[in-house]
């Protein structure tokens, strides 16, 4: 009876040397206990089913709900990325502002609203004259938001510093080394030093009451010193 | 078992299909209530059940082949045994193996094994007068399919172990069926 003999036997094999030696009631008793299922042996079908129903549908009620109700945690993420989208839609807008990459409309808007550089187009226009080139200037309101986007572009590393904007504020700066240099010179366009424009519209309007009484315009008074002569009547 | 396609049996009755876990069942109880037979004796039904509805809420989460599968439907079945033996004998901390002798499931008389047919009824309770261990090990091995590895993993021993526990319970039975004289 060797241990090659009774691997084969736990393994289900059965070979002629069984009989010989003396392991044939042993293989019928092993072939016995792997025999066909008898009916008593399946008859807790039902109740197996009855169980796997309610798991089953315990599981698809509860992937309904969670997909009606997010968990807290699930909405607070939703809600954290939401605000990131929008705080990287609002720089990447800004920066284009600054980079004068918007739609004319736009950076017009974005001109008088956050003082970006007003658009290339515009620029044109009123350098038309002179034939400078496509660009804003580079003093001013101007210089302080090429400044900003200069400085967000290199937080944010965006294709905006290709722009026609960056290559006047390199220029203006005396190359890409001296930008940074440039830009804190630049005086932040509140301040009390911010180099006046005289072709510039006033930042504010005057208050108070005016020192002088505007002039009325003149209005005939009293009586006239002479009558309007009659309709001449013709004589006969 | 079940074969090349339990794979795609195992899937569909994870995604609900009542005809798969019907398979599944009908495949793996038979071999599950006779292993049960030979370690909870008398409960081996209730035990079953028990079994099953651990197996129901962990199977979707599931994940192996057919041997994992049985594998972890007869170490469930083993651990609900355990705790159905303890709650019958008020002995919350005896192993399986050191339960009292009254507890073990009677053998057949050898004289008995002559006179009737050796049917798997008889051959279980055969195999459950056996030492423990060995008993277990023959059980998990023939009926449950398990390699040696896998049932080594199941009872917390060494594969030798096991392999020695066979050997020993085969050359007991047969020394036990020349005794009685049985032949087919």
């Amino acid at each position: 009876m060797t241990d090659a003999a009774l691997a084969a036997l736990l393994a289900g094999e059965r070979s002629p040397a069984d009989a010989v030696a003396g392991l044939q009631p042993v293989a019928d008793a092993l072939a016995s206990l792997r025999a066909g299922p008898s009916s008593e042996e399946l008859a807790g079908e039902a109740s197996a089913l009855t169980e796997f129903r309610r798991v089953t549908g315990v599981s698809a009620q509860t992937l309904r709900s969670h997909h009606r109700r997010p968990s807290v945690l699930t909405s607070l993420f939703r809600v954290k990325v939401a605000a990131a989208a929008a705080v990287a839609l609002l720089g990447g807008l800004v920066t284009a502002a600054y980079a004068d990459a918007l739609p004319a409309p736009a950076q017009k808007l974005a001109h008088e609203a956050i003082g970006a550089p007003e658009s290339a187009g515009s620029q044109a226009d009123n350098h038309a004259k002179a034939g400078s080139a496509v660009g804003p200037d580079v003093t001013g309101k101007a210089a302080f938001g090429l400044c900003n986007a200069f400085n967000e572009a290199k937080e944010h590393g965006t294709a905006a510093q290709k722009g026609v904007a960056f290559r006047n504020l390199a220029k203006a700066a005396g190359g890409a080394s001296s930008i940074a240099s440039f830009c804190a010179a630049v005086p932040h366009p509140g301040s009390s030093s911010e180099p006046q424009n005289p072709g510039a519209k006033p930042t504010s309007h005057p208050t108070g009451k005016p020192t002088a009484l505007p002039t009325p315009h003149a209005h005939p008074t009293g009586k006239p010193t002479s009558r309007p002569s009659p309709h001449p009547h013709p004589t006969q | 078992m079940i074969g090349e396609d339990f794979a795609g049996v195992l899937a569909a009755a994870q995604g609900g299909s009542e005809a798969a876990f019907t398979r599944l069942w009908r495949d793996a109880n038979p071999a599950l209530l006779r292993y049960l037979k030979v370690v909870a004796t008398d409960s081996a039904e209730d035990v079953a059940a028990e079994t099953w509805v651990q197996v129901v809420r962990g199977l979707a989460a599931f994940r192996g082949d057919e041997a994992a599968w049985r594998a972890w439907l007869f170490t469930t079945a083993r651990r609900r045994a355990i705790d159905a033996i303890r709650r019958g004998a008020r002995h919350p901390q005896a192993p399986l193996e050191d339960l009292p002798p009254s507890r073990h499931p009677v053998a057949p008389d050898p004289a008995d094994l002559v006179l009737e047919h050796l049917g798997t009824q008889s051959a279980i309770a055969l195999v459950s007068g056996l030492p423990r261990l060995q008993a277990e090990v023959i059980m998990l091995r023939v009926v449950a399919g398990l390699d040696t590895e896998a049932v080594a993993r199941l009872l917390g021993k060494s594969p030798g172990a096991i392999r020695v526990a066979a050997h020993r319970g085969l050359r007991r039975l047969a020394e036990i069926l020349a005794e009685a004289g049985v032949t087919l």
